[in-house]
């Protein structure tokens, strides 16, 4: 087993560190500046766009995640094979736009655009503080899979809380020179090899059952409940479904750091296209989804259903196959959360340090700023998991719901003249509020999903309030809405 | 090109990219089940396979039509 281990951890390793090096040299080769460790100075092309956010994309959740839920509920995970078609339609009408503007009115973060639009750096810093609580705990999340990717792939030589402390410590030191082209050409190298993967996982059922159908029949026989809605745990219905991938749709392209991705493509046209072959990207989760469902039958009685990926490649495949998928697994996991702590360091120093409480901050000043908040975002994910995972676990059910919240900000700031301030700030805090409430006190009515109360909520609310106060500036309006009409 | 064809090209591009959120948040109830099987998975697996294809082919065409590249 020893040896094994070694060979698998080799990989793993040496793919991480061969990432590093790539970032680091793709940084240093630029001069440092804000927009260029923001947003790559808004160059890069279709093919290096595509990569790096279908790597940020599909994270350790995606690796492990997707056949963990599968293992323990059955087909319920179809909502995420569902929204991984459905959010590249929202992706393809709102990025050109993000793009367009944030070009235009030099927006380099998320909160920039809400700064822009109701002309309230306040309104940026409320923006910025609900985007970077919401994101810690996906950080988290990330950290968490990483150190179960090595943990497992090393045939347990490597107990995960040290693989978690040097894969991070490495994650920051790339980010903290390479910035965001960094990340985007370490994930060209992670794109490549889960295409692989999932070829090869495809092989699972075949191998170990003689054919889909075959392994289908047997979990028939097995638990019945993982092939329809509710699934095995009886409590996600159809309202649950629909609500949340109607969620899912909306909120995606509400996330910080895909916002920022869309504002480093060099043209609108890259965005788009990014987006159109992007999903064409989702059918690699497939083969993940299945061989969780041949976990059922392979591994019943599996202690972390996170699990079910590792425990079956370490049982089918070869030790220098483990590491790959070990090292494809790890370094989803750690692209996503790279981009993660990126866009949350750059959130802060941009729209709560330079735009909130320290205005007579250069753009050089605040580029440095986010350095430093790197680490210190890395170091406080890391401590969090470490000492108190629990507290994190709380805060993600309702994380995507929360981030959603901008949506009514966005989309009403591209379409409708009469928005204000006032009521956008009102209604983010209303909607926020409401999925407080239905995740914790009453738990998703009707089973509809929080995010979606939340935001039925937040749009009347903004709306009302947007009737009785006073619109930003004509040339604001006019800068938005004009930028949303077609141009040839 | 006329600021009209762009329009339009927009407004079908549109309409495409809307099919697949749609279709999908909708049918939900109606594809909630094991039989028949198709290529080998129960219905409910089947059709979410079969949106992973259809659902980019809508969205790539959405794009060349956007672009120009398909003329409308």
């Amino acid at each position: 087993m020893a040896a094994q281990g070694t060979l698998a951890l080799g990989i793993i390793f040496g793919w991480i560190a061969l990432s590093t090096v790539i970032a680091i040299m793709a940084g240093i080769l630029k001069k440092f500046s804000l927009e260029e460790w923001f947003v790559a100075s808004r160059g890069l092309s279709f093919i290096v766009i595509y990569f790096a956010l279908a790597a940020e994309i599909y994270s350790g959740f995606t690796f492990l995640g997707l056949a963990g839920w599968a293992y323990k509920f059955g087909a319920p995970i179809l909502y995420a094979l569902a929204y991984f078609v459905t959010a590249y339609s929202t992706g393809f009408m709102l990025t050109p736009y993000y793009n367009r503007i944030a070009r235009k009115l030099k927006l380099v973060t998320q909160p920039d655009f809400f700064v822009a639009r109701y002309e309230s750096r306040w309104l940026g810093v409320l923006v910025a503080v609900i985007g970077v609580v919401f994101f810690i705990p996906y950080i988290q999340l990330q950290i968490g899979a990483t150190g179960i990717i090595i943990n497992l792939a090393s045939y347990g030589a490597i107990d995960s809380t040290t693989a978690m402390i040097i894969a991070f410590v490495l994650v920051a030191i790339f980010i903290f020179i390479g910035g965001f082209r960094g990340i985007a050409w370490t994930n060209v190298l992670q794109g490549i090899l889960m295409w692989g993967i999932a070829i090869a996982l495809l092989s699972v059922p075949f191998v170990k059952f003689g054919g889909l159908e075959q392994m289908f029949k047997q979990l028939e026989a097995v638990s019945p409940q993982h092939l329809t809605l509710p699934g095995a745990a009886g409590v996600h219905g159809i309202p649950w479904y629909m609500s949340t991938l109607l969620l899912c749709t909306l909120g995606f392209w509400m996330f910080p750091h895909l916002v920022m991705r869309a504002y480093a493509a060099k043209d609108e046209k890259a965005i788009m296209r990014s987006c159109a072959w992007m999903s064409w990207y989702s059918i690699l989760a497939f083969p993940i989804v299945i061989v969780g469902l041949c976990a059922v039958l392979m591994y019943p009685e599996l202690v972390n259903p996170d699990w079910a990926v590792m425990w079956t490649v370490r049982d089918m495949f070869p030790a220098w196959a483990v590491g790959l998928v070990g090292a494809g697994g790890a370094a989803a996991a750690i692209s996503t959360g790279a981009g993660l702590i990126q866009a949350s360091a750059g959130i802060i120093a941009r729209n709560i340090i330079q735009k909130g409480i320290w205005p007579k901050a250069s753009d050089i000043q605040t580029a440095w700023i986010a350095r430093f908040l790197v680490l210190i975002v890395t170091v406080i994910a890391l401590v969090l998991q470490l000492v108190a995972p629990e507290l994190l676990v709380t805060l993600l059910l309702m994380s995507y719901s929360g981030m959603v919240q901008f949506f009514p900000g966005v989309v009403l700031g591209l379409r409708w003249r009469k928005v204000t301030k006032v009521g956008v700030t009102a209604g983010l805090i209303a909607g926020v509020i409401t999925v407080i409430l239905t995740t914790y006190v009453w738990k998703n009515p009707l089973q509809i999903h929080s995010g979606i109360w939340g935001l039925i909520v937040n749009f009347i609310v903004t709306i009302l309030v947007s009737q009785v106060t006073k619109p930003p500036s004509e040339k604001t309006i006019k800068a938005f809405l004009e930028e949303v009409a077609t141009k040839p | 090109m006329s600021n009209a064809e762009a329009e339009k090209r927009e407004k079908y591009a549109l309409y495409l990219a809307l099919i697949a959120p749609v279709v999908m948040i909708l049918s939900a109830p109606a594809i909630n089940r094991v039989e028949p099987y198709v290529a080998g998975m129960p219905f409910i697996f089947f059709w979410h396979v079969l949106w992973l294809i259809i659902g980019p082919l809508f969205l790539t065409l959405a794009y060349l039509i956007r672009i120009g590249k398909i003329k409308v």
